[in-house]
């Protein structure tokens, strides 16, 4: 075992919970050990417990905790629909985002039944966020913010990074040679997944 | 040194928990030969009991000790679960392993949805059905035409109660809105902290022993004193072991063989519960939570042989080891010599792979020793 280092944690599920109790009963704290975790939102901390998270890090789009009017509206919305002790958290507000992009493609295509003039209309569209400005790009990839955050006592995130502006999506990481020349472009069914650039 | 040390511990925390799951089971699989599919949702609803306790005790006095409350509470609440589910379904069912397979397994599948969609609502309306439709069956065993009428009945009143049930929750449901149709627990897991002096551990070299994981095997040896003390020790352990060995001779001698069956059901739904709240400080609690130690505890109680508590015991510390050693790949350095053989044992050294090790194993043994480790000798065996 290496003295300090960052833990990246690519866990998914239940698997989570038995792993940072575990963490902590090794006594591999986040103070030496910080764990990067990549589905670890607000709801998961909640299944977890905050006791287990403090002091670990996330990377996300969105928080709960993002100051923008957007992000307090739609916090304030759902909490009034689903109770005060409910937290949103990213995987919602994508969710949320999708159907609203949906609706302006929809508007701006004048029609919701012919599917090609719908995913056609549906490039460009951009809508404000509780994250910030996102953009549907051409490969039907969207633009969205980039954040990293870290657990605090109560549950939520503290920002710790912010890209202020939407990143450009770009599907597969270009630094690795096992996806290095690949690309994805949902728009032409052909190329969805995987297709060389190259 | 550390290395021993290191196994030695991880082997005997693995298991410590197998067989505390397995504890249970032991005695009502193992002792009443009952199949009893709902015991890792009797561990999920002790998880659950816990998070409960630890949520009720949360600002009070008693927050750092809630974990002996929990085990407490644990106990009743699947003691009577499973005194319930023996009394409704299985007393029906003895000598019919495959309906009991079937049955205990269909209320494993009702325990996991009602934590999920558990709310003030949804008992209102159960408790309402139960209700009305006990009480006009009570109503109408007075008259003395009932056997006739009686599935009549039971085809009228069912939906009738149901309905008036629905109608009531739903209205109960647009009055108080969110406060009755809030779930209590939801599908998302939810969370158990231990107490402050469980977390951390106790640091030995670079290494340190979790103090979640002693707990649990102190937990699991005070649960098989226990255990062995009830059984050999009180009146009603000479009973539950009379009635194993001999059923219709205990009858013969007055032994009440249905309230024993009802005791040693309870007794080992309890300990599942106890073992709920020891999973409850290592993994998630969810709906999920049982379903992920069924297999192994069914695993345990077959490998030690059916009928024997000592055969759980070992078989549990000797799964524990076997899966630790080959998951932390601790034969890996001592097969250096050859690296067809190392990297073989590279393969298996994770979690998920060592236990497919331990499954083949395991089916390998079961050819030579398809009694287990001890089988039961002589003419008990068919009783």
């Amino acid at each position: 075992m290496p003295n300090g280092g960052v833990i990246y944690n690519s866990l998914n599920g239940a698997g989570n919970v038995a792993f940072f109790k575990q963490l902590q009963g090794a006594g591999l704290g986040p103070d030496k050990y910080p764990s990067m975790s990549v589905s670890i939102a607000e709801e998961e901390v909640k299944a977890i417990g905050a006791e287990y998270l403090k002091g670990h890090y996330a990377a996300w789009n969105y928080f709960q905790t993002v100051d923008t009017p957007e992000s307090k509206k739609f916090v304030e919305a759902f909490k009034k629909k689903y109770g005060d002790d409910r937290v949103v958290n990213d995987p919602m507000e994508a969710a949320y985002i999708m159907v609203y992009l949906w609706k302006q493609a929809v508007e701006k295509a004048g029609t919701a039944d012919d599917l090609e003039k719908v995913r056609t209309a549906a490039i460009g569209q951009t809508f404000a966020a509780p994250e910030g400005q996102v953009t549907l790009e051409a490969n039907h990839h969207l633009s969205k913010v980039v954040r990293i955050g870290q657990v605090r006592d109560d549950g939520l995130f503290e920002i710790v990074y912010d890209s202020k502006t939407a990143v450009k999506p770009i599907p597969w990481n270009q630094f690795v040679a096992d996806t290095k020349g690949y690309a994805c472009d949902w728009s032409d069914p052909a190329k969805g997944g995987k297709y060389k650039t190259t | 040194m550390t290395q021993i040390l290191e196994s030695l511990f991880g082997g005997l925390s693995i298991g410590s928990v197998l067989l505390l799951a397995a504890l249970g089971l032991a005695i009502v699989f193992g002792l009443m030969g009952v199949i009893n599919m709902a015991h890792g949702e009797f561990m999920m609803v002790g998880a659950y009991t816990t998070f409960v306790v630890q949520n009720a005790l949360k600002k009070t006095a008693l927050s750092e000790i809630y974990i002996f409350i929990a085990l407490i509470a644990a106990f009743i609440v699947t003691a009577l679960l499973g005194m319930l589910l023996e009394r409704g379904v299985v007393r029906y069912l003895y000598g019919r392993p495959l309906e009991t397979l079937l049955a205990t397994w269909g209320v494993s599948l009702i325990l996991q949805q009602f934590v999920r969609s558990v709310s003030w609502q949804f008992i209102a309306g159960l408790a309402i059905v139960c209700l009305l439709f006990l009480g006009a069956l009570k109503i109408l065993s007075r008259r003395p035409d009932f056997e006739r009428i009686r599935g009549w009945a039971i085809a009228i009143m069912l939906p009738l109660s149901a309905a008036i049930a629905l109608v009531i929750s739903s209205i109960l449901g647009q009055t108080f809105k969110l406060a009755v149709t809030k779930p209590w627990f939801g599908t998302q897991g939810v969370d158990v902290t231990a107490p402050k002096w469980l977390r951390g551990g106790l640091p030995i070299g670079t290494y340190q022993l979790p103090y979640t994981r002693l707990f649990i095997i102190v937990l699991t040896i005070a649960c098989v004193v226990g255990v062995y003390w009830f059984l050999n020790k009180t009146a009603w352990g000479l009973r539950i072991r009379a009635v194993t060995q001999n059923r219709n001779m205990s009858a013969c001698l007055g032994i009440p063989t249905k309230t024993v069956d009802a005791v040693t059901f309870a007794i080992g739904s309890g300990l599942a519960g106890v073992a709920g709240v020891a999973v409850s400080l290592l993994g998630s609690v969810s709906s999920n939570t049982g379903q992920s130690y069924i297999v192994d505890t069914f695993m345990v109680v077959v490998v030690g042989g059916v009928g024997k508590l000592i055969g759980s015991i070992v078989a549990a510390g000797a799964i524990g080891t076997v899966s630790y050693v080959i998951g932390s790949n601790a034969v890996g350095p001592l097969v250096g010599f050859s690296s067809t053989l190392k990297s073989f044992f590279e393969f298996f050294a994770t979690a998920s792979m060592a236990k497919v090790m331990v499954f083949a194993m395991i089916v390998v043994f079961l050819q030579f020793r398809p009694a287990g480790l001890f089988p039961q000798k002589g003419r008990t065996v068919d009783a």
